[in-house]
């Protein structure tokens, strides 16, 4: 019986008190109510952005870094994305375009870089852009990148050509840092072919039959091994750029 | 969302109280709905037992009944769980004169319990008044969380495991302030000249 007057007593704590003490005990469990429900709108926010953030890095990486694939030193090149010789194009539906287009193509470098289009001629050989798949071994014919000579030997422009359905489409990129150092490249070195390679976006290099690489542009450090031929591991025969591109 | 929520949500305990004040018979099924669960619980944390809980339940309802009016409760909450508690203890008592029966009531208070004894019955609930005054203060002496795992453990006679989980802290660190709480309450009494 002794406990009992204490627990007596405690029965006669003070109202406020113990109303203090519901209210409390009541918000508390009502939080912990709130923390076990799912919160659609909170977790869909959270799955919203953990998607983005995803995306945006799958994206920042493409861009930043080349795929992986064919891996030469720290340098990472896909090699299907590799310039490859292989897919036969219908050459005379292309010279045939060609010839419809050339005045246009021309005229509008002529404009652009204020020369004379008289002055101005369209490469004879045009170097090809395919991809191979690297699951199928299928080839995928890319593009066509033809040249726009001046009258002086030197590249003013590239044209890409594309096909598009039974036809084709062009696309022009006048001047810049990657034709700059293409010419500088191949007038130095008037009788040696070169590879060209398409490494990613913005992102091309001539390699010379002694492995000499010079980047056109996106310039990258590429740790060259001895042993590997690269020239050899490029070329696939027909695939080359030379000064004869602007004889 | 069920018919039964809404019904507890749309009622407030003014209502009810205004109900009792006018002896509406409606106000005891509806402090049933509201509070009946809440009640069976602190009965069931004194009693252990299913059967009495439910007779305490009633009693309660029917003690609130015969006090309002003339008492008008601030807190209908509070005024109710005070009188279960006292229902229930008083229940237990009248058990435990005839059987010892496990109950988180006495094992909450045992060590203050070693501490303490009592030499009388008869001025008990005088008695039981006055200590109430000073437990009370000390209560209001103690931190938030002590006040809370006091009135928890002492009054509402809650396990050590829901209040760890109230508060979200470890069960060792509910039994350390509970000792504390003793520790401390056994002093305050003391320096008060309660010695029971």
């Amino acid at each position: 019986m002794k406990s009992y007057i204490l627990i007596d007593g405690i029965s006669h704590l003070d109202a406020d008190l113990l109303a203090e003490h519901l209210q409390k005990k009541e918000k508390l469990k009502n939080k912990a109510k709130s923390k076990r429900k799912f919160n659609l709108p909170k977790w869909s926010a959270i799955a919203a952005c953990f998607a983005l953030i995803l995306v945006s890095v799958t994206f920042i990486l493409n861009d930043l870094l080349p795929i992986s694939g064919g891996e030469f030193g720290e340098f990472k090149i896909n090699l299907s994305e590799v310039e490859y010789i292989g897919e036969k194009t219908n050459t005379e539906k292309l010279q045939n375009y060609l010839s419809d287009h050339e005045k246009e193509i021309l005229s509008r470098v002529s404009q652009a870089e204020n020369i004379g289009m008289d002055f101005l001629r369209l490469s004879d050989k045009g170097v090809e852009h395919v991809t191979l798949s690297e699951k199928t071994n299928f080839i995928n014919y890319n593009y066509i990148t033809y040249y726009v000579i001046s009258n002086v030997g030197s590249i003013v422009a590239s044209v890409d050509l594309f096909s598009v359905d039974d036809t084709f489409n062009y696309t022009i990129t006048l001047g810049g840092p990657a034709i700059d150092e293409l010419n500088k490249v191949l007038l130095q070195n008037p009788n040696v072919d070169f590879v060209l390679i398409y490494i990613g976006p913005f992102t091309e290099a001539i390699i010379a039959p002694d492995n000499t690489i010079h980047f056109l542009n996106g310039k990258r450090d590429l740790i060259v091994e001895e042993n590997i031929d690269y020239y050899s591991f490029f070329n696939k025969g027909e695939n080359v750029v030379n000064s004869s591109i602007l004889e | 969302m069920s018919k039964r929520t809404e019904q507890q949500r749309a009622i407030t305990d003014e209502e009810i109280i205004e109900l009792y004040w006018h002896r509406k018979e409606d106000a005891i099924p509806l402090t049933d709905k509201k509070y009946g669960q809440f009640l069976f619980r602190i009965a069931y944390n004194i009693l252990h037992d299913k059967l009495d809980c439910e007779e305490c339940q009633n009693d309660t309802y029917l003690g609130v009944w015969n006090a309002i009016p003339p008492t008008r409760p601030a807190v209908f909450p509070a005024f109710i769980t005070q009188i279960m508690r006292r229902i229930a203890i008083n229940r237990y008592k009248e058990r435990t004169s005839k059987k010892r029966i496990p109950s988180e009531l006495t094992t909450s208070m045992e060590d203050v319990d070693n501490t303490l004894c009592s030499n009388s019955s008869v001025e008990a609930e005088y008695e039981a008044a006055e200590i109430g005054k000073i437990i009370s203060d000390y209560v209001r002496s103690l931190s938030d969380r002590q006040r809370y795992i006091f009135i928890d453990r002492f009054y509402l006679a809650e396990d050590i495991e829901t209040i760890s989980a109230d508060l979200s802290i470890s069960i060792s660190t509910v039994y350390r302030e509970i000792e504390k709480i003793k520790q401390g309450l056994r002093l305050h009494l003391e320096r008060n000249d309660i010695f029971i």
